[in-house]
């Protein structure tokens, strides 16, 4: 082999230099495959609805999930007891239901992240709808309104003295102030009288769970008829004649009770605002794993195994008569599957020396007794009565496709009622009116209208749809001594605390007294 | 024509050994001197000898001079000295003078990024591993290699799963989770611990680890982790017109079985539970579910090398199954490493490439939990005592509908979950060296990795990862393909002068990373025949995106570096190295990150007489490495569909929304790490060591957090903020304590002292994120929201959190330190932010290894201590099942009979958290060696018994006492460290016989 020239030698060098490509070579941008970037996602005006879904989705977590609002936990309705060493949590059901409250309960804080997330949802939403051009955005911005003042009207029914947020655009660092209750409710009051005129009037699938006019009206008579709570001053006038825009409609009451909670309710005339959960395309709704006994998932063909949780006291098991069709939605009594076979649980309380007083009634059949032994710490596992107001599906799994209504029509007329009752209105109206729910019911009617009755039928009408604390509040006896609570609360707990956490990272939040 | 002969005997593979007939022929006398390389000295006292047993010969004068009568058919002399290396120089004429070269020590090289470096040299901590070191035994991947042998590398498993990675730390955390595996380089192709499974550990050569910034700093913002440079064998080129071909042939079959078992309640000792429910049947789970192991490997490789030219060619088969039932794998491995000199010896071409099939069967892991709590009365199958049509409708295997009870055996039996996996591994490197000194070279390589698996649950399953007791059949099918490309041009000029040298090297790397993800699902299936072979025959498809799905990324990644050195008087050592890399995984302001680093060394031996001591080299180092971001384009603004859906007009219609904010800041996360050290070789170079002191800062670290909604659109994005601070020491020695024809004992200690790992900063007055973080939820049944793990700004991490346990009251209430208002401070319900406190922590203070191997004639045994200390664990098995209230139809842990008294719970204390010191016998070998030396066919013969964890010496009540780096159940979270989840493989002992041979 010849030697080689150290021109060649240097040649051969620049050569293998030059094999960089000196273009590319310092070239760094990579184009994303599988993600939707902002300036793609809103180039196109199709896009907006799919934007607009978020704000509602929301709502499926809130209501749907088992420390959902839905669930009536700490009151008088529904409970979930300490079976031993299944459902002590750390003692937050315990406490929820005695109404001791602590600013670090991890529901707290997540009903407040849930609902501000809506809140600030609606806010981004009407952000950026308001910045595009050639549109007209007035119905879509009025309909955000009014969902941001329901979700403001849940923040002021439980947490009371919140920030009022309608600004997106704030500085990076900026943290929000507490506003009083009477702010909040004046803020609600305003904006929804503000976007009224703007909101659909039309009803059915088209406007099936977003706020039109009737929805909007709903929020509004909630807010007035617990003004006196929220505010001092009572508003039964301003409630009652929101009920009348209501009834204006062409709502009505379904024939059979259950319709309204079925797989499948969205046509239910009964229905103001609701939610259509499905187990596959919109899966948050977990009822039936939460309040089932363990042995009933093969009795309803589920593929999850149920959790025993959810409860009905038997206080409101015994304010049902009866023949009221209602009771139905409390499932009792010992269980069979569908030949005839009794549904056994195998793991029930045997004799045990040391305790001799924690032992199953009845033995292994399942039998769910409406009494219930105690909350705490060992409650039967068999004891208590279940929810199945929203008829069990077959072939459910981890969640399950009943519809769940925010507000009914049903609602409606009691809240009528009770605002004639207490304005010194029509009595025989108001009698009449409740009469109608309860005729639906197959209840005999009452002959005469009490705020004792009225409460209890408001119970009856709409447990495990979340509207009963703050009933109960309403009418002055959430904090009464009742069944496993055996002192009276003070008064502060009418309110949740604001979320530790919340106010360990805002320092401008102001913790409501008390706690 | 002789060549060929001889190969073809070769292959035939005989045993038989030849006798050469030794003639006793003509003597003759050679003469000659020998001198020192370097200096020009002469040497006294070198070995000059030859012989069959090397045992014949004559030792040099004060002269240097030898005289020498030797047969005249002798075709070479050796020649020997300590500290210099040994020569082989063929008998040419009567008079041979020999030059020798010092140290085969003083002459080692140990790989530094890009190029090498002489050991005596280097300025960095580099911790050099080389094949007499590594693990010996059941070693199925590569880093198992070097577990425990290198100081401050910290490699761990818990449990024996064949197809589980290695968790690799190298000095500690420095990151929150991007990526806290070291960077790993096969060849010069750089990749992760993924492309490493596929190297056979007997293709490895040696390993060099750079432990610290200074050495690190060239590999830039991919090196904050450490690098772990691994050289697998080649041929070497022949001096001279010698040909030489080596073939060497390995076997071995190694039994596994489990070394622990889960202590749970026997029969007997559960049916004392007033609450039990009694089957009327034995079974231990844990037998159920376990087998004994057995796997086999065979190797076959192939060396030649002319003056020119050299290769290797391997092939490796390794398979077997695990200790747990339906775990194995199957692994088919070539490799072909080749080098060609050319024009002139100007340019060298190497050329290697390996694939790596390899077949995986897992189990179904929460198998593992359910073990823990299934009612040890019941019996495996549903016999006629007990059978129901329930437990008919499941397979016969006996089932009951109770809460969290799964019987472990079925759900292992009805699961099949297989994965197959192809790593192909290709480079190129052409080096020209135009002049001598400066050498031009260019490299490009590809990584082609596929990954394809497929899962399947049988309708008759009573329990499924999707649905309990649903008569379906689960299907899905996933692949993974990850491409790889890296094409580097390096220069370098090296020259030496009498008192001063220097070496400088620059360059450009170029690399491409890409993946590519598709998956498929489907449900109910006529028949269980199919498994996931079918998938588009499945009825119900579940109409959300669990169906089908794809995705892919790529992301590039450019740097530029350069490094020189310099050496003074051969006693002082200096480099400095830069790197600048630009990453288009970072956010557009901050494309391109700067490296620097320098390192210093001065050998005082060089200077001062120090005696025995024959170099004790002072060295410090500071540098400044990077970090890449867990994944690309997380500096951009993303939507998402959301789960659930709207629904809209009468139809349910996509949600979105934006889940990520834009950061255009985003960058690489900064290391700057300082090291000192001194490095020693003593007693005639027998014994060498070192000792290093080392200080890191972590900053700019990349964490997901939540930010205040307004004025972001979404709520999470991921910023540059948290710190660590790390800092540790290190002690390595390695003493040829003994070495002669007979016998020999060589001895190796190493010692890693952790100081705790502390989180600096955490926050900023811009996020949401608390200075307080807590994690390690435990989870459902029992535990939702309890959390275990503290993190918390300025404090170490790996805290474990417990409230404190008192005792049990007369009506059997657990008792806990409560801060609430009650009477002396005890209650029933500790609160979860006032009476939580540190009970332990989940990262080790300290760690050893101390091996030793003994030669007496042809046997050798060899052994291995590892010890792992100041960590502790918190048992989840006990937390969850320790208590009698938790039994019914369920059994639960041993530890329940502690607790027997107790009438509530479970509650998590202090009691479940324990201290996991331990220090396990890693291995020990026996081997003895058959030499054949005057075969022509075959050279050597070894056979060898050797065990892996035959002992375990720890206070630890559960599985396996190893260190758990991250929390398996939130993706490996580092913050986490320390629980032990249900799910952990056991860990396990075994034995191995092998033999190999060379031709």
């Amino acid at each position: 082999m010849k030697r080689l020239s150290v021109s060649f030698k240097i040649a051969l060098v620049v050569l293998l230099i030059l094999g960089l490509g000196a273009q590319s070579c310092t070239k760094l941008e990579e184009p994303v495959y599988s993600e939707l970037t902002a300036d793609k996602f809103f180039e196109d005006p199709d896009n907006l609805i799919y934007a607009f879904g978020v704000a509602y989705t929301n709502l499926y977590q809130l209501m749907g999930h088992k420390y959902g609002i839905g669930f009536d936990a700490g009151t008088d309705i529904l409970v979930v007891p300490q079976r031993g060493g299944d459902w002590f949590d750390g003692g937050e059901w315990i406490r929820w239901h005695r109404l001791e409250y602590r600013p670090s309960e991890a529901y707290v804080n997540r009903w407040w992240n849930i609902i501000y997330y809506g809140v600030n949802t609606c806010n981004r939403l009407i952000f950026q709808f308001e910045s595009l051009e050639d549109v007209d955005v007035t119905p879509a911005v009025s309909e955000l309104r009014a969902l941001r003042a329901l979700y403001y009207w849940w923040l002021v029914d439980i947490y009371g003295n919140v920030p009022i947020q309608t600004d997106f655009n704030v500085a990076p660092d900026f943290k929000p102030s507490t506003n009083t209750r009477q702010e909040v409710y004046d803020f609600i009051e305003q904006e929804l009288l503000e976007v009224m005129p703007h909101l659909s009037k039309e009803t059915g699938l088209a406007y099936f769970g977003r706020m039109n006019y009737y929805a909007a009206q709903m929020v509004l008579a909630k807010l007035y008829m617990n003004a006196e709570v929220y505010t001092a001053v009572p508003q039964w006038e301003k409630a009652s004649k929101a009920c009348d825009s209501i009834m204006t409609g062409n709502f009505s009451l379904t024939g059979d009770f259950f319709t309204n909670f079925e797989e499948d309710a969205t046509t239910s005339p009964e229905y103001i605002l609701g939610i259509a959960f499905d187990q596959v395309n919109a899966p948050a709704f977990e009822v039936h794993l939460f309040t089932l006994h363990y042995n009933l998932s093969s009795k309803y063909g589920f593929e999850d195994n149920c959790w025993n949780g959810l409860s009905v006291q038997e206080s409101i098991y015994n304010s049902f008569e009866e023949q009221d069709l209602r009771r139905n939605g409390l499932l009792e009594g010992f269980q069979y599957l569908d030949d005839g076979t009794p549904v056994v649980d195998p793991s029930y309380e045997k004799f045990n020396v040391e305790d001799p007083t924690y032992i199953d009634p009845d033995g292994a059949p399942l039998n769910l007794t409406p009494a219930i032994n105690m909350l705490e710490p060992k409650c039967l596992r068999q004891a208590g009565t279940r929810v199945a107001k929203f008829p069990f599906i077959e072939g459910s799994d981890r969640y399950t496709s009943n519809d769940f209504p925010i507000f009914r029509y049903a609602d409606v007329l009691l809240m009528k009622a009770e605002a004639l009752m207490r304005s010194g209105g029509d009595i025989g109206l108001a009698l009449s009116l409740v009469n109608e729910v309860r005729a639906r019911a197959n209840a005999t009617p009452f002959t005469e209208l009490t705020y004792e009755n009225l409460l209890a039928e408001r119970g009856r009408e709409l447990y495990a749809e979340g509207h009963r604390r703050s009933d109960m509040i309403r009418f002055g006896v959430l904090l009464d001594t009742r069944w496993e609570k055996p002192d009276v609360s003070p008064s502060y707990v009418e309110l949740w605390p604001i979320p530790e956490s919340q106010i360990q990272a805002n320092p401008n939040l102001i913790q409501n007294t008390g706690y | 024509m002789l060549k060929k002969i001889r190969f073809l005997k070769v292959f035939l593979l005989t045993f038989l050994l030849f006798g050469i007939v030794q003639m006793y022929a003509q003597q003759k006398t050679i003469t000659g001197v020998v001198t020192d390389a370097e200096t020009g000295e002469t040497l006294i006292g070198v070995n000059v000898t030859f012989g069959s047993d090397m045992g014949r010969g004559i030792v040099t004068d004060l002269d240097g001079k030898y005289q020498l009568s030797i047969p005249d058919t002798l075709s070479s002399l050796r020649f020997s000295y300590v500290g210099y290396t040994t020569q082989l120089i063929p008998i040419t004429s009567d008079v041979i003078d020999v030059v020798l070269q010092p140290g085969e020590i003083l002459q080692e090289v140990v790989v530094v990024g890009y190029g090498t470096q002489k050991t005596k040299e280097v300025t960095s901590a580099i911790a050099r591993v080389k094949p007499e070191d590594f693990n010996q035994g059941n070693v199925n991947n590569p880093i198992q290699l070097i577990q425990g042998r290198v100081a401050g590398v910290s490699i761990s498993k818990p449990g024996g799963d064949p197809n589980q990675d290695f968790t690799v730390r190298i000095r500690g955390l420095s990151t929150f989770g991007s990526n806290t595996q070291p960077l790993i380089i096969i060849d010069g192709v750089q990749g992760t611990q993924a492309m490493m499974n596929s190297l056979d550990p007997d293709d490895v050569a040696s390993f060099d680890v750079l432990k610290d910034a200074s050495a690190a700093a060239i590999y830039g913002t991919k090196a904050s982790s450490g690098v772990i440079i691994i050289t697998t064998k080649r041929g070497k080129f022949e001096a001279g017109d010698k040909k030489t071909f080596n073939l060497e042939f390995n076997a071995s079959l190694t039994s596994e079985s489990v070394a622990k078992k889960i202590d749970v309640l026997t029969a007997d000792e559960y049916l004392q539970f007033s609450n039990s429910t009694n089957y009327n049947n034995t079974t231990d789970w844990m037998d159920e579910i376990t087998q004994n192991a057995f796997q086999q490997t065979y190797n076959l490789a192939a060396q030649g090398a002319t003056k020119n030219s050299s290769y290797r060619i391997s092939f490796n088969y390794r398979g077997g199954n695990g200790v747990v039932r339906s775990t194995g794998y199957e692994q088919l491995n070539g490799r072909i490493n080749f080098s060609q000199k050319g024009l002139n010896d100007m340019l060298t071409l190497d050329f290697n490439f390996s694939g790596t099939l390899r077949k995986e069967e897992y189990t179904q892991s929460e198998a593992l939990g359910f073990v823990a709590r299934y009612n040890p009365t019941a019996p495996v199958m549903a016999t006629t005592d007990s059978v129901d049509s329930f437990s008919q409708e499941w397979g016969g295997y006996f089932q009951r509908e109770a809460f969290s009870f799964y019987n472990p055996r079925a759900v292992i039996d009805q699961g099949t979950l297989d994965g197959q996996k192809s790593n192909i591994v290709g480079s190129l490197k052409a080096t020209l060296e135009p002049i001598k000194g400066l050498k031009i070279s260019s490299f490009y390589s590809v990584e082609q990795r596929d990954e394809l698996f497929g899962t399947y649950w049988s309708k008759e399953a009573y329990w499924t990862p999707y649905a309990v007791g649903s008569h379906k059949g689960f299907a899905r099918m996933s692949t993974e393909d990850h491409f790889n490309q890296l094409f580097e041009i390096t220069g370098r000029y090296e020259k030496k002068w009498e008192h001063i040298g220097f070496n400088v090297m620059g360059g450009y790397s170029w690399q491409q990373v890409t993946n590519d993800n598709f998956w498929a699902y489907g449900e109910g299936f006529l028949s269980d025949g199919f498994t996931y072979n079918n998938l588009g025959s499945a009825s119900v498809k579940k109409a959300n995106k669990e169906t089908l799905g794809s995705y892919k990324d790529q992301a590039t990644l450019i740097g530029f570096f350069a490094r020189a050195s310099f050496t003074f008087l051969d006693g002082i050592y200096l480099t400095g190295s830069f790197r600048r890399d630009g990453s288009s995984m970072f956010g557009e302001n901050n494309q391109w990150g700067n490296f620097p680093a320098v390192s210093a060394g001065f050998d005082l031996a060089k200077f001062v007489d120090l005696g025995f001591v024959n170099q004790l080299k002072f060295r410090g180092g500071y540098g400044i490495t990077g970090n890449l971001p867990p994944e690309p384009y997380l500096s951009q603004e993303r939507f998402q569909v959301s789960n659930e859906m709207f629904f809209y007009n009468g139809e349910y219609i996509q949600a979105y929304a934006p889940v990520r904010n834009a950061n255009p800041d985003l960058k690489w996360e900064t290391k700057q790490e300082m090291d000192f050290g001194v490095d020693f070789y003593m007693l005639d170079y027998k014994l060498s060591g070192s000792i290093d002191y080392y200080q890191s800062t972590s900053s700019d670290l990349l964490l997901e957090y939540t930010v205040p909604v307004p004025p972001n659109p979404a709520d999470r994005m991921w910023i540059n903020l948290g710190e660590l601070k790390n800092s540790g020491l290190e002690f390595a020695v390695s003493w040829k304590v003994f070495e002669n024809k007979k016998w020999g004992w060589t001895t190796n200690f190493n010692f890693s002292k952790y100081f705790d790992t502390k989180l600096v900063k955490i926050t900023s007055e811009f996020v949401d994120s608390d200075a307080t973080i807590y994690l390690g939820d435990l989870g459902a049944p029992f535990f939702t929201g309890i959390q275990t793990i503290l993190v918390e700004e300025g404090q170490p991490i790996g805290q474990i959190i417990a409230p404190i346990y008192v005792g049990i009251d007369s009506t059997g209430q657990l008792l806990y330190q409560v801060s609430g208002d009650t009477i002396d401070g005890v209650g029933t319900t500790p609160d979860q932010y006032d009476d939580y406190h540190t009970v332990g922590n989940g990262l080790p203070d300290f760690e050893l290894g101390w091996g030793n191997s003994f030669y007496i004639g042809n046997f050798s045994i060899n052994f291995f201590l590892r010890g792992v200390f100041g960590h502790s664990l918190l048992n989840v098995n006990n937390a969850r099942y320790g208590v009698p209230v938790v039994m019914g139809i369920q059994s639960g842990m041993g530890q329940a009979l502690d607790f027997i008294d107790a009438t509530n719970g479970p509650v998590y204390s202090n009691v479940h958290v324990e201290k996991a010191d331990f220090v396990s016998l890693d291995n020990f070998s026996l081997g003895y060696r058959f030499d054949f030396p005057n075969s022509n066919y075959v050279s050597n013969l070894n056979i060898y018994l050797s065990g892996q964890n035959l002992f375990t010496i720890t206070g630890y009540s559960g599985v396996s006492p190893e260190v758990r780096y991250g929390d398996t159940y939130n993706n490996n979270n580092p913050l986490a460290p320390g629980i032990d989840r249900e799910n952990t493989y056991f860990r396990t002992r075994s034995f191995t016989l092998g033999a190999s041979i060379s031709f």
